[in-house]
């Protein structure tokens, strides 16, 4: 199987890299500092890019759903991470002592680019998916999966962009979890440690908030959807 | 103040898919109260999604390992591919019993399910090579999942319990009292703690319900609802006096 390529990023509620582009100069001396732990942690070749992915595995399994979620969760999330370095602390609270204007301007970058980065590499899980011999029940599920949470994050980032920067930090924390204990099912695939049960239970959640979309395929493919679509599931003692 | 009439999974399902058995009772039932006049609670809809994932994800896979079967012929081309349009149908009548063999008296649902969808597909994926029919295979379960969301949308309203932007001491409540029943009422545990919530503090819209008349044939729920009724001891939790206030405001009906 070719390897399923996302940037070779994790996505974490710390926009490190777009904090460069989104920034201004005055700025400018954290944003190094945001680069350099970039590297070490998200980007995969870093040296502690399994540390994170560790984390985000553990998040995998939470018993919440996401109408359980908190700021307290958020707020742990993010302790989780500035405990693995202090410069996460340092980049964190300097994040906190940016505009409400700034923060929403970052933050909407941030989901924005990891948006577009699934978006872009769909094509790619599918053929990853199709060049695959056989698969398992998650392999089943995966490439739907994969399309719901892109419909979900995009429909949090049109949220987040069109409240205003005072009422958007709820949205901002909320999108943060999504990204991290949904998203980290898309990683766990990629390393090849994702379990059947926990790709169920997040896609159950997730397809209750995911809103009506469409996969593009082809028309004859679209054809057999349309007359499946409405097949029912039965009880076992009818 | 009003009352909420909030339905079970089965009989979402009922309403929504044309083809089970108590279907037009269910509408019967449904025109009772008009559209959107019946509810249903975000841990209903997730189990309706959970049991429609199960059967949809274990097809995927079965289905796509016939699929992939070697034909006889030299080369790389997998049965399907070898077969004619017209030799296929046998093809899927012989999958359709395979799958009615090696299942067991308690995968009834999933062998009925199996022969409907390949039914449906049949005058589809006999004209299909093997790519674009795994390439459908992939897609099938965001296309059903889709399907019943529609269906409960239009359908019923949606009660979503209050969440932490309306105030984290309603979800602090709801997940003590959850993890507190869930080693005893398994999946049951959700549906409950979110009906206690529903009638604490309203739905996240700020609706209050004054009462709830909760629809279901399972009667092991409504057991494991007089159970924590009369002794799980719900008054050692942080607001234990007003879960056992609220649970007398929730009620137990047959549907149809």
């Amino acid at each position: 199987m070719a390897a399923f390529n996302l940037d070779e990023n994790i996505f974490v509620p710390v926009p490190l890299l777009d904090m460069k582009k989104s920034l201004k100069k005055k700025h400018s001396r954290w944003t190094g500092t945001a680069e350099v732990l970039y590297n070490q942690y998200i980007l995969k070749s870093g040296n502690d890019y399994e540390k994170m992915a560790d984390l985000v595995f553990s998040k995998i399994k939470i018993s919440k759903n996401i109408y359980d979620f908190t700021p307290e969760d958020s707020t742990e999330l993010q302790e989780s991470i500035n405990e693995m370095d202090g410069r996460f602390r340092e980049i964190s609270e300097f994040l906190s002592t940016l505009k409400r204007s700034e923060i929403k301007t970052v933050m909407v970058a941030c989901y924005d680019r990891t948006v577009k980065t699934l978006w872009i590499n769909r094509s790619n899980v599918l053929r990853d998916m199709l060049e695959k011999h056989t698969w398992n029940e998650a392999d089943a599920l995966f490439y739907s999966y994969f399309n719901m949470f892109i419909n979900v994050m995009s429909r949090m980032v049109i949220e987040i962009s069109h409240e205003t920067p005072e009422r958007s930090g709820n949205l901002i924390s909320m999108t943060g979890l999504v990204s991290v204990v949904y998203g980290g099912i898309i990683l766990a695939h990629t390393e090849g440690v994702l379990e059947y049960d926990d790709i169920l239970e997040r896609m159950s959640d997730l397809s209750t908030f995911s809103g009506t979309f469409n996969i593009g395929s082809s028309r004859r493919i679209r054809k057999a959807l349309e007359a499946t679509k409405s097949v029912s599931i039965f009880t076992d003692q009818e | 103040m009003e009352e909420a009439n909030i339905i079970d999974a089965e009989i979402v399902l009922d309403i929504v898919y044309h083809e089970r058995p108590m279907h037009l009772n269910a509408v019967d039932f449904l025109n009772r109260y008009g559209k959107q006049g019946l509810a249903i609670e975000s841990n209903v809809n997730r189990l309706c999604q959970r049991r429609i994932l199960k059967q949809v994800g274990r097809f995927s896979r079965e289905f796509g390992e016939m699929m992939g079967e070697k034909g006889d012929n030299t080369g790389n081309l997998s049965l399907w591919d070898q077969t004619h349009i017209s030799g296929r149908e046998k093809l899927l009548e012989n999958f359709k019993e395979k799958i009615g063999e090696s299942i067991s008296i308690n995968d009834i649902g999933y062998r009925r399910f199996v022969i409907s969808i390949i039914e449906r597909a049949k005058p589809h994926i006999i004209m299909m090579d093997r790519p674009h029919i795994r390439q459908y295979l992939q897609i099938i379960p965001a296309t059903l999942t889709d399907y019943l969301s529609t269906g409960i949308k239009e359908n019923f309203s949606y009660l979503v319990p209050v969440n932490s932007a309306d105030g984290k001491d309603t979800v602090n409540t709801r997940r003590e009292l959850y993890e507190y029943l869930s080693n005893t009422l398994g999946e049951n545990a959700m549906t409950i703690a979110n009906l206690i919530g529903l009638v604490l503090y309203g739905n996240s819209s700020g609706k209050k319900y004054i009462s709830i008349n909760f629809f279901t044939w399972d009667q092991k729920f409504v057991e494991n609802f007089g159970k924590i009724k009369d002794d799980m001891g719900l008054e050692r939790l942080n607001n234990g006096k007003q879960v056992k206030a609220a649970l007398s405001s929730i009620n137990f009906e047959k549907p149809y």
